[in-house]
This record gives C-alpha cells, sequence and structure tokens, in this order.
C-alpha cells in the first residue's frame, strides 16, 4: 500500500490522462479522412453472365427508379480523402471525378467527362447512403457512377 | 512607643494625611511641646527640600503604552498562526486536487478536438448542392424519402463501349 503513496497516485493520473490525450489524438487524426468508393455501372436489359454485378442493395434501389434490370461494374476506385483535400480518379476512357472532403461527412463531386466538366454536387453522405450521378448511354443502356461512404 | 506614633502623627500631618480635627489636636499638642514644635519644623523643611531637589525620574515608557504593546505582539502573533494553517490546508488541497485538476484539463481538451457538430446521422433538412456548369445539358433530380440515395440524371451521353467491351472480354 505505501507504493500507491499520495505521491505515486497523483503520478498515477498524470500518466493515465497522458495516455489518453495521446489516444484520442490519434483516434481523431483518424477520424479526419473520409473513405469513399466510387464505381462506373452500366445499367442494361441485356444480362451478360459472368460479369461483375453491382451488390444487391445498389442494384434494388437503381431498380426502384429506372427500367433496366441488370447493373454490371465496369470499375470501382477506393478514395480516402482527409479533411479538406480533394482526390481525383479516372472512372472509364474519359470519365474521372475529384471529390472534394468539406469535413463531417460532407462531400463535393465533380464529374468530368474529357477535359469538361459536366456537374458538380455537393451532399453529406452517410454511411450506407449512395449519392448517384447518371445518364445515357449508346443502345438500350445507362451510364451510373455511383457515390458511397464506406466508413 | 507613645513617642512614635505622635511622630507618625506629626510626619502625617506634614504629609496632609490627617483629617481636620486630628490636625487641630495636634497642632495643640505641638503648642505645649517645643520639642514637637521642632521635629514638625524639620520635617517640612526635608519635605520642601525633597520637593525641591529631588533628581526627576523618567520613566521610558507610560504604563498604557506598554500594555499596548503587549497587545500589538498578541494581535501580531494570531494572525501569523492563522496564516500557516492556511498555507497547510492549500498545500493539501494542491496535493489531492492537483491530479484531478491535470485529468480534467486533458479530458477538456479532448472534449475540444471533437467535431464541434456531432455525427448523429440525423439530417434534419437536405443539403444537396448542384452545380451545373453547361446549360446545354438538362437534369433530373431524385432523393429518397430518407435521403439514402441521390440520383441526377444528366442528359448526357457517354460512351462507354470501349469500357463495355473491356468488362464483355474479362
Amino acid at each position: 500500500m505505501e507504493i500507491l503513496s499520495k505521491y505515486s497516485l497523483g503520478k498515477f493520473f498524470v500518466f493515465v490522462a497522458i495516455w489518453l490525450f495521446v489516444v484520442s489524438g490519434v483516434a481523431s487524426g483518424k477520424a479526419d479522412s473520409i473513405e469513399i468508393s466510387a464505381s462506373l455501372v452500366v445499367g442494361t436489359s441485356k444480362e451478360k453472365k459472368g460479369s461483375k454485378k453491382v451488390s444487391d442493395p445498389i442494384r434494388k434501389r437503381l431498380s426502384k427508379v429506372f427500367k433496366w434490370r441488370n447493373y454490371y461494374k465496369l470499375s470501382v476506385k477506393q478514395l480516402s480523402i482527409p479533411d479538406d483535400k480533394t482526390k481525383t480518379t479516372k472512372l472509364s476512357k474519359k470519365a474521372f471525378i475529384k471529390v472534394n472532403n468539406r469535413k463531417n461527412g460532407k462531400i463535393s463531386v465533380s464529374l468530368f467527362s474529357g477535359a469538361k466538366m459536366l456537374i458538380q454536387k455537393s451532399q453529406t453522405l452517410r454511411t450506407g447512403g449512395y449519392m448517384v450521378l447518371a445518364g445515357d448511354s449508346k443502345g438500350d443502356s445507362a451510364w451510373f457512377i455511383v457515390i458511397s461512404k464506406t466508413n | 512607643m507613645k513617642e512614635n506614633k505622635i511622630e507618625l502623627k506629626i510626619q502625617a500631618l506634614v504629609d496632609a494625611e490627617l483629617t481636620e480635627s486630628e490636625a487641630e489636636q495636634m497642632r495643640e499638642c505641638m503648642d505645649n511641646d517645643v520639642r514637637l514644635q521642632i521635629l514638625y519644623a524639620q520635617l517640612i523643611q526635608t519635605k520642601d527640600l525633597i520637593s525641591k531637589h529631588e533628581m526627576p525620574r523618567i520613566l521610558p515608557e507610560s504604563g498604557d503604552f506598554y500594555w499596548t504593546k503587549i497587545a500589538q505582539e498578541i494581535g501580531g502573533v494570531e494572525p501569523a498562526n492563522q496564516g500557516s494553517n492556511n498555507s497547510l490546508v492549500i498545500k493539501w488541497l494542491f496535493r489531492r486536487l492537483a491530479p484531478l485538476l491535470g485529468i480534467a484539463t486533458i479530458v477538456l481538451l479532448i472534449t475540444l478536438q471533437q467535431p464541434s457538430v456531432p455525427d448523429l446521422g440525423i439530417e434534419f433538412k437536405s443539403d444537396h448542392e448542384l452545380e451545373l456548369l453547361d446549360d446545354d445539358i438538362e437534369v433530373m433530380t431524385f432523393n429518397s424519402i430518407d435521403d439514402s440515395i441521390s440520383i441526377v440524371w444528366l442528359d448526357y451521353s457517354m460512351d462507354l463501349q470501349k469500357d463495355y467491351m473491356e468488362l464483355w472480354l474479362d
């Protein structure tokens, strides 16, 4: 019991406080980045066996809105973006997106086709939520860029 | 014995310590006794000499001033003791509370490091913003009721044929 004298107890509390401070700093540092998944998806009425299908939650949500029943992944990119930073990723031969982390889950996505910026969409993206940019493609199909938060 | 008593009474007469009747009685005695008259005259002379030639003795300080000084000393000691007690209490509190204050400060700093707006997953209003740079492109938007999916449909055809072919060839 002499070890836990008043001075040792004080030092113990100070040590615990410093440890908590360091751990919280590391935790807060991790929380400053947002993890984004961006997929280029094609929607079509034709079924292609052996192709990469989108996950069921995405397929169900898109099917409720659009006429196409089949949705296939053309490319998937994972982005980790710190606060106030922007990252660019190419999704197809011509299309690429710039994603800006505006803090607290809010992102801003700019869609480019070649050198031309088509649109910029900003919103708070929750985990499990989707931001979709879409348009026509050749034939009876459409392109979809599906952006979701993974952390 | 009687003579000694009479001499003390003459001394008292010289010092004006007798009543009026006693003084009158002593004067009558002295009128009838030459020896007492001489004694009385000597005592008067001695008293006169003492009063005129005695060296004055000046006290360094009056009695009142002396006691005042003692009272001041007592008053000065009591606050000092009280002060030492207070410092002991402060030291005791510091030893006990310093670690707690340290932890409280650290917890406060950690709290301040957290995002000012906690993400509770509750959306009170839509914060969607849309910026379209090409006026020729028409846009339609769709948001689900629970805001779990937002769709922007662009009247813009993107040729994915090559990507499509790569997909098919995979």
